[in-house]
């Protein structure tokens, strides 16, 4: 009689039982991996809209998935609740003013929830607490108020853009208030004007130098450039406290022989410049994002812009005559959309 | 006269190519041995099957000690079963099962806490009563076809039922066995149980039966004790009995008897 | 007398009865099995062996030619699930491998297996018992044939295709596993947590349903064309190849049913 017959009740019990102990034991390290055993603590958050969110989708730490998505549900005031489960190995990473952020992934696949820790030693939030999405305002708030820790490269592209934009909107208030200078409506505007600048100029640089960290070694000399500029506004002889001077006024800007023009003119061209060198920087990041490219090339006309106009002030009509013609400088980048199909 | 043991009441039998039997009604008697004779392809091998309660008949009833088989519950059936047995014309032995385990898987099975040596004990008893050979590992297919009866047999007494159902039990064994087999049936008999038998034999007829029913091309021409089909006149009948009672003489006086007195 | 060949209304309606009444013999079949299953415990200790050596059958003996199949297949989809997860994600080629091995190949492949091998086997043994009149000595011993026979079987025939589903799935994985340290080394515990964090609860649970209702539709499949056999042993080889025929489709059928049945 063949073994497998003489033995057959045990080979029988052995063959039914190790496939059972192969399920639970699946069965077991799913539950292990997938953390079905692990309560975890419970939060809630808002946001104005589901696309992106799904149910059981991971929230993330600096790459770490740290708890899923429980829920996502459509409130009475048309806003989206979302229930979320931070696991317990992280739960002390839940500091008062985090924030939510909603990444997305690549092609649409991936993608989850970003958890922007609260910047402080405070102990955890309690469970089932608000957690504000940078969708709420008080989201945008923590994050503008500078109480959320960000990572420094997360995204450097935006970041670039966002502190772009409010470089430009300085130079067109700078602009706003020559302007009215020359229009003669205010003497005291002038003296906004410079600290406009100024404050302009102090941004550029902050924009450059969070975001060298993570680019190119040659940055390091444009924010070096830039440094050199603010040393100079903040010169106690220099350029800003001479305007500061109460006395100061459109006459002695004109009546110093050309000192504080010339001054304010080299300035302009050495933020021109730096401008070009950023735009020579991100160029090769235009393929990504053309918006770089596009927003420093408008700030660089309206810096342009405002040559002219000092340009303007300085042969005043009244003075000396008309703002002279300006031979324009080519972009040294061309968008795909400049060019003649 | 004995209570009937089983009642035939209205059977019919269809089968896709015609039909086998309409009408039909047939009684056999407790502790008597009831012969069904025929010509072959007849349908008294169906007719034994519906009465054993082993084919359901497509009109009529058969009842089982007064128990119908078609709308008992299946315990009862189960019971009843336990108290008949049959032997099948071919042996209809189980093919993947040695001979010790085709006689025990009756026992085993309706007992399952008999104790081993006890099943051994009835095992034995059975091979015994029926002389089998020392051939208990076997498969049936190394067996003769007398042997295989004999299995059969021991398969069917092997819990001492009280009825016994035999098809054609003679067919196609030497004279040796068959001596054998005739013996048993007539030791059963002695033993007061009901016994069912159809065969085309006149010495089995002639051997073993008390009642006789001779059926032909899905009739029953006639039935009722020996003497009484005996004094039957349809030539068909006649025909059969003839080599029935031809037979009858070689062993029985009362036979001849019967004879005289019925021509 | 010659007989009148029927028309064509005469032969449609005799197939729709014949569908009927086939129908409704299956019903009850089933009905009559699921009932005996339920008091099989009740049943004797003859069934058990009856189940173990089923089982012996159809899932011991089966294991080599399961793990050879899932073998093969966990290395083909390594092979060809690696050069398309690069282009799309790394962990890709997992949701690749759970939802071909254990979602719908696993089993279904395991299925046709078993019912080429055990289905064939039990609709022949079936069929020639009939004709041999064994099935006639059971009942005559006043043993339920379905009870005795088709339970044991029914049993065997479903554990067997749970466990060789299981072993097909372990297999066909830890293939894919020893293939990838060929031209992409992951490490063992990487690679069996991610599948063990991607496979999902309903994976599993699709897998293990559609290898018991395999096991169902082969061992009734197999049973019940087996008692259709008659008087003639010409008419086993027709039985087996019409339950072949029905439980391929059947199967096919089922799992398509199955896999819109559980969610993704």
């Amino acid at each position: 009689m063949r073994f497998r017959i003489r033995f057959a009740q045990q080979v029988v019990g052995f063959f039914i039982l190790a496939a059972l102990a192969t399920l639970v034991v699946v069965l077991i390290l799913m539950g292990l991996n997938q953390r079905w055993f692990d309560r975890g603590y419970s939060f809630y958050s808002r946001f104005q809209s589901a696309d992106g969110l799904t149910p059981g989708m991971p929230i993330h730490l600096r790459g770490f998935e740290i708890g899923k998505v429980t829920s996502v549900d459509l409130n009475s005031n048309n806003r989206v609740n979302v229930v979320l489960q931070i696991y317990s190995e992280y739960y002390d990473k839940i500091k008062p003013n985090s924030v939510l952020e909603l990444e997305q992934g690549t092609f649409g696949i991936g993608g989850g929830l970003n958890l922007l820790p609260g910047k402080n030693l405070l102990p955890p939030m309690e469970p089932d607490s608000f957690l504000p999405s940078t969708d709420t305002l008080l989201g945008k708030n923590l994050l503008a108020q500078g109480l959320v820790d960000q990572p420094a490269n997360n995204d450097q592209m935006s970041a670039i853009l966002a502190e772009v934009q409010t470089t430009l909107s300085g130079v067109n208030l700078l602009l706003n208030n020559v302007n009215s200078a020359i229009d003669g409506t205010s003497n005291n505007q002038l003296t906004g004007l410079l600290q406009g600048v100024n404050a302009t100029l102090r941004s550029l640089d902050s924009v450059l130098t969070e975001s060298a960290h993570g680019l190119v070694p040659n940055l390091s000399a444009i924010t070096a450039n830039l440094a050199k500029l603010s040393a100079q506004l903040q010169d106690p002889k220099g350029l800003i406290p001479k305007l500061l001077d109460p006395k100061g006024s459109l006459a002695t800007i004109l009546n110093d022989n050309n000192q504080l023009y010339n001054e304010v003119q080299s300035i302009l061209d050495q933020v021109n410049q730096t401008l070009v060198q950023v735009r020579g920087l991100t160029q090769y990041l235009n393929q990504s994002t053309p918006q770089i490219t596009g927003v420093i090339e408008d700030t660089r006309t309206t810096l342009k812009k405002a040559d002219d106009v000092m340009t303007g002030l300085a042969n005043n009509p009244l003075l000396k005559g008309g703002i002279p013609e300006k031979k324009p400088q080519n972009a040294t980048f061309h968008d795909l959309r400049d060019e003649d199909f | 006269m004995t209570s009937p043991a089983i009642e035939l009441q209205n059977l019919a039998f269809h089968t896709g190519q015609g039909t086998l039997f309409a009408d039909l009604n047939l009684t056999f008697f407790t502790g008597r041995c009831s012969v069904l004779m025929g010509p072959a392809g007849c349908g008294k091998s169906t007719l034994l099957k519906i009465a054993a309660g082993l084919i359901i008949p497509t009109g009529g009833r058969a009842v089982f000690e007064g128990l119908a088989w078609d709308t008992a519950a299946e315990e009862r059936v189960l019971e009843a079963r336990q108290r008949s047995g049959f032997v099948f014309q071919n042996a209809a032995l189980w093919a993947n099962k040695s001979v010790w385990q085709n006689i025990e898987l009756p026992l085993v099975f309706h007992n399952p806490k008999m104790e081993k040596s006890q099943v051994d004990e009835k095992v034995r008893s059975a091979g015994r009563k029926v002389g089998l050979r020392e051939i208990w590992n076997e498969r049936p297919a190394h067996l003769s076809l007398g042997e295989q009866k004999l299995v059969s047999f021991a398969r069917a007494i092997v819990h001492d039922p009280q009825v016994l159902f035999l098809d054609d039990p003679t067919a196609g064994i030497d004279s040796q066995l068959k001596e054998k087999l005739l013996g048993l049936i007539e030791e059963f008999r002695g033993l007061g149980k009901t016994i069912v038998l159809v065969t085309q034999d006149p010495t089995v007829t002639a051997r073993v039966a008390d009642d006789l029913a001779v059926m032909k091309n899905g009739k029953i021409l006639s039935q009722g004790t020996l003497s009484e089909v005996a004094r039957n006149t349809d030539p068909e009948v006649i025909d059969i009995l003839t080599a029935v009672l031809s037979q009858a003489a070689t062993f029985s006086g009362d036979i001849l008897d019967l004879l005289s007195n019925g021509s | 007398m010659t007989e009148r060949k029927p028309n064509l209304f005469e032969r449609v309606g005799a197939t729709t009865f014949d569908l009927f009444h086939n129908t409704f013999y299956a019903f009850g079949f089933f009905w009559n099995v699921l009932g005996e299953t339920f008091r099989f415990r009740s049943r004797s200790r003859v069934s058990t062996q009856v189940l173990v050596m089923q089982i012996l059958f159809t899932g011991v003996n089966a294991l080599f030619i399961i793990t050879l199949i899932a073998v093969s297949l966990g290395t083909v989809i390594i092979f060809y699930g690696n050069q398309i997860t690069t282009l799309v994600s790394t962990n890709f080629v997992y949701t690749i491998l759970i939802t071909v091995i254990t979602r719908e190949l696993g089993p279904l492949l395991t299925a046709f297996i078993v019912m080429a091998r055990s289905g064939v086997a039990i609709a022949t043994e079936i069929s020639s018992m009939v004709v041999t009149h064994e099935i006639e000595a059971y009942l005559a011993v006043g043993i339920n044939p379905i009870s005795y026979l088709v339970v044991p079987r029914f049993l065997g025939v479903t554990l067997s295709m749970v466990a060789l589903n299981l072993y097909f799935n372990l297999s066909g994985l830890a293939a894919s596993y020893l293939v990838a340290q060929f031209f992409h080394p992951i490490p063992a515990n990487e690679y069996f947590g991610q599948l063990m964090t991607q496979l999902t609860p309903t994976a599993v649970a699709s897998s293990v349903v559609k290898s018991l209702a395999f096991g169902f539709v082969i061992s009734m499949v197999s049973t019940l064309n087996g008692f259709r056999a008659q008087q003639s042993t010409t008419e086993i080889p027709i039985i087996v190849i019409r339950a072949v025929g029905q439980g391929f489709a059947l199967l096919i059928v089922v799992n398509i049913l199955i896999t819109l049945v559980f969610p993704r």
